[in-house]
């Protein structure tokens, strides 16, 4: 185990509530991810139309 | 545990913590229990020490699906997807056919573009800079369609190629090498470039962050119209040196919705210069901006930005959460962890504002009012 003396443990009241928590934690969408551009972009076209015929 | 899927960066706000995770560059928003439960799984060599630490007196099965809870959100945070190098196009002269010059802050570049088609993606926002200048630029870019495919050539060596239909992404990185070429930065300078439009009022400037059709663009246009300057419009890149929003040259374009409330407050509106991208889209018109006594300004405030017809004018303060939850998708952001430690310093100075608008007049004193607040700061 790691820093072992250093680690606070959370009290049981914690924990109960954590728990509580837990359980709607189990959704995924509770997490928030967010990933940015993996390249840069002006804003998206609009959709519809093609710009490269006439 | 597996310290590499381990958040790299955090920030604390609120009750929640923003992490980074080197290995994909997501960003994630957490609240202070999760954080601390992360920080046991981390701390601890084995699941067992993990419970004993936590000090769940739980079942079995509530165990694992912790664990399993924990393993997937790390898996999410931390997907990582393979670039695919494209390979390079070969520069090929005989593509050129329309050359326009530009001249910016006393600098010259010029552009070859394959066709008129491909010249209404860049040309139209830049035309305000053209000059006839015939002294040989420092930078030549090169953009060529060929089949489906776009291409970006800077100084003849091949930048980058992109499917035809995802011109936007072209557009970006054609602004992203313009950027460092106007500002002496490289592309790795960057930490990033963000989806939104920023105004200054000459001291520190206002970053407006929003989806598509919100109205970012119609607001700076308005906000140029009485006395503020663009520093930039759709695209606006923070510097890693300066940790400011460097200007982009690029004009606002105003889509043909906004024209009616516009073309009041400029008097040449009827002869700004208008393109039409395709047969069923409307005309976009560009408005240039006035030129800045700097390059780059501090930003202190992000607003949200929320056009609503015969809404009531509205600026109230909203979580950094909403915000990111619009800025993070819609922005380039370096992978280097440097730079993503100072996106995260950088946001811990800033303050956070949704602005709901429909007429002018009140929004003017909205945004007076928190560049008063920014020039009482510094006092």
């Amino acid at each position: 185990m790691n820093k072992d003396n250093n680690i606070e443990k959370i009290s049981r009241n914690d924990a109960l509530k954590k728990m509580g928590k837990y359980a709607a934690l189990t959704a995924f969408g509770t997490f928030l991810v967010l990933n940015p551009l993996k390249a840069q972009a002006t804003s998206p076209p609009d959709p519809g139309g093609d710009i490269f015929t006439d | 545990m597996n310290n590499q899927l381990a958040p790299t960066h955090h920030y604390y706000f609120s009750d929640s913590v923003l992490l980074w995770y080197a290995l994909s560059n997501s960003y994630s928003i957490v609240d202070c229990a999760f954080k601390q439960l992360l920080d046991r799984y981390f701390e601890s060599n084995t699941l067992s020490t993990f419970f004993k630490h936590v000090d769940f007196d739980t079942t079995k099965t509530t165990q694992q699906q912790l664990t399993k809870t924990i393993t997937d959100y790390l898996k999410h945070c931390n997907i990582t997807t393979l670039s695919i190098t494209d390979t390079p196009k070969t520069f090929n002269a005989a593509n050129r056919n329309i050359l326009k010059h530009y001249t910016y802050n006393g600098k010259t570049f010029q552009v070859y573009f394959g066709s008129e088609h491909i010249q209404k993606l860049i040309h139209p926002a830049l035309a305000y800079l053209e000059t006839t200048f015939t002294k040989k630029a420092c930078i030549t870019f090169d953009i060529f369609i060929e089949g489906e495919t776009i291409t970006l050539f800077k100084n003849e060596k091949f930048i980058n190629s992109y499917p035809k239909q995802e011109y936007h992404k072209l557009q970006g990185k054609f602004i992203i090498h313009l950027l460092g070429y106007i500002h002496d930065l490289e592309e790795t300078d960057w930490i990033g470039s963000f989806h939104g439009s920023t105004i200054t009022d000459g001291n520190s400037s206002l970053l407006f962050i929003g989806k598509s059709g919100k109205g970012k663009s119609t607001l700076c246009a308005i906000l140029a119209a009485n006395g503020y300057k663009l520093v930039a419009d759709d695209v606006s890149p923070l510097s890693s040196e300066t940790i400011e929003i460097h200007s982009n040259p690029a004009a606002i374009s105003i889509k043909s919705g906004a024209f009616t409330t516009l073309k009041p407050m400029f008097t040449n509106f009827d002869t700004l210069p208008s393109i039409q991208l395709s047969k069923i889209k409307g005309p976009i018109k560009y408005v240039a901006p006035t030129p800045l006594e700097k390059s780059h300004y501090p930003c202190r405030q992000i607003i949200l930005v929320n056009y609503q017809k015969n809404a009531e004018t509205a600026l109230h303060p909203i979580s950094i959460a909403k915000v990111l939850e619009t800025l993070i998708p819609d922005s380039w952001l370096s992978p280097n962890p440097k730079h993503a430690k100072q996106f995260l310093d950088w946001l811990q100075t800033l303050e956070f504002y949704e602005l709901t608008y429909s007429d002018t007049k009140s929004v003017l004193k909205n945004v007076e009012s928190l560049f008063l607040k920014n020039k009482e700061a510094l006092l």
